[in-house]
């Protein structure tokens, strides 16, 4: 049987775009403070944008980041299933809280092996 | 030592690469140093080959030499002189990420992976990798369903990587990982026989051994499902976890980083003692207190030269010690030494008999944690990965006398 042919969703072809234009491109989850991660990325010397998924955040909320998109919750499910099918690039992250299944960065600023702020820091 | 496949699979690719005309008349690179790039080195030394540098991204590694080849950034290669009479082989994990550098750099001629050590990578959104990459992700299901099935109503422990002290710390963690989470049964999912030896000696938690493939499949399946039983426990592998990012601003023993980063444990916390031991069924071949045990090799560490441990055993001798060198399948024993073989769970008896271990920083010392002798472990001199940290810093063991080797080594037991 044939393979159905492989339709590339918008979103990704914006992602693709902005992987060329920036250091780095992250996606928000849940339990990132955006105060803290917004003051680390102010201090970063990279290039990078934030994807805000709409149902996350409100718009006020995020406009202290140098560089954003507010993504639809279909353009978020369309990146994070790819991005957990496969390691398409080393650029890109999901930054959020879960370590229900592998360690999460978090971790050892509950654990007070790091600061709140180191935290944000090695996240970027 | 390089795991015999995986170097069985660097010869053989080299090899086809060699018979293609691939690197006929090519200045060649390596790119990223480690123990398997210098096990390619040697590998191209044998076969008449000569290197012009290991490329690194290490700032610490740079302008040191390895088999006596120079490692360099690959910021400071003149790419473009080379037209295309360069060629790059790369036998790290991170082929993709180096590519993709030195094809910014303007790298002109070809990079050649001649290990596939991490197939959850491929930079690339084309239509043909992610199909291809849907068919790994359907494969990995099938093998995750078939542990749910093999093991109805166990909490699932992913080991991705057959390192055994990243085995031993998973192990002598999960009781209280375990309990925490309320799980009662588990089993653990490693890639090799001796990991699920490392796993017994600690209980009875059931193994299952996967063929590396196969276990890296059930893991991307665990990532895409967010599979609530089931659990990845590794410092900075696969590439969802990002561990290894607090490396760069502070210094976190390995041990920390398992039980904070990896487990997320608050507190106070300290590794499960393993109890599962047994006796070595030829202790009476050995002389009680009166004899040594080296340890030189590893398969993920940088080996030590081979003169440093001929020293320590001719030394050893000298002082009327018995000298044995603990080796695996093709490993050769150091000379004037003799060969001794025991298995995982009869090393303790073997060293606690001799009365002395010294051995190359590597998992078997974890193993040997809680061995009663006197214990010495030796560190190459290198940087954990691009960090600014010395192994001998992330590594170093409570009850171990840690000794860095570095030029002019002159430490003697």
């Amino acid at each position: 049987m044939a393979e159905e042919a492989f339709v590339k969703d918008p979103i990704l072809t914006v992602l693709e775009e902005d992987l060329l234009q920036y250091d780095r491109v992250y996606l928000l989850g849940e339990g990132i403070d955006f105060g803290k991660l917004a003051r680390a990325a102010d201090r970063s010397e990279k290039k990078m944008i934030f994807y805000f998924p709409e149902n996350l955040c409100a718009e006020e909320e995020v406009s202290c980041f140098p560089a954003y998109r507010r993504i639809s919750p279909e353009q978020e499910n369309v990146i994070l299933n790819l991005y957990r099918m496969y390691e398409f690039t080393d650029n890109f992250h999901l930054l959020d809280a879960d370590s229900r299944n592998y360690g999460n960065l978090l971790n050892y600023m509950e654990s007070g092996v790091l600061t709140a702020e180191e935290v944000y820091e090695a996240l970027l | 030592m390089m795991e015999k496949s995986k170097h069985d699979e660097m010869t053989q690719n080299l090899d086809r690469l060699i018979a293609d005309g691939a690197l006929q008349g090519k200045t060649l690179f390596l790119f990223g140093h480690c123990n398997a790039t210098e096990e390619l080195a040697e590998l191209l030394f044998y076969k008449g080959y000569r290197i012009e540098a290991i490329l690194d991204n290490s700032l610490t590694k740079q302008g040191m030499l390895a088999k006596d080849i120079q490692i360099v950034s690959p910021e400071s290669v003149n790419w473009e002189a080379y037209q295309d009479n360069a060629a790059v082989l790369i036998v790290t994990r991170f082929y993709e990420a180096m590519s993709r550098q030195l094809k910014n750099l303007g790298f002109p001629g070809k990079t050649w992976k001649l290990v596939d050590y991490n197939t959850f990578s491929e930079y690339s959104l084309s239509g043909e990798t992610i199909r291809r990459k849907k068919r790994r992700l359907e494969y990995g299901q099938e093998v995750l369903l078939g542990i749910k099935r093999k093991y109805p109503g166990y909490f699932r422990v992913f080991c991705p990587f057959p390192a055994l002290g990243d085995i031993y710390f998973t192990a002598g963690f999960l009781p209280r990982f375990l309990k925490e989470r309320g799980e009662e049964r588990c089993v653990i999912c490693v890639p090799t026989r001796v990991c699920e030896k490392v796993v017994s000696l600690f209980g009875d938690y059931p193994a299952e051994v996967l063929p590396q493939k196969e276990l890296d499949a059930a893991i991307q399946a665990v990532i895409y499902t967010q599979d609530t039983h089931s659990f990845i426990a590794h410092q900075d592998r696969p590439y969802v976890v990002q561990l290894s990012k607090a490396l760069y601003a502070k210094e976190i023993p390995l041990e920390e980083i398992y039980a904070r980063g990896v487990f997320g444990f608050k507190g106070e916390c300290a590794l499960a003692v393993p109890t599962k031991w047994k006796d070595y069924s030829y202790l009476g071949d050995i002389h009680p207190g009166r004899a040594a045990v080296l340890s030189p090799y590893a398969k993920s560490v940088v080996a030590l030269p081979e003169e440093i441990w001929r020293d320590l055993a001719d030394d050893l001798v000298r002082k009327g010690f018995q000298v044995f060198t603990n080796v695996f399948g093709d490993e050769k024993p150091i000379e004037g030494t003799v060969p001794i073989s025991p298995e995982i769970n009869e090393m303790k008896s073997v060293v606690e008999r001799a009365g002395l271990f010294i051995g190359i920083r590597s998992g078997l010392c974890d193993i040997l944690r809680t061995a009663g002798c006197r214990k010495v472990a030796l560190y190459p001199d290198y940087f954990y990965c691009d960090t600014k940290w010395k192994a001998i810093e992330m590594y170093s063991i409570d009850g171990f006398e840690n000794i860095a080797v570095g030029d002019g080594f002159s430490w003697r037991p």
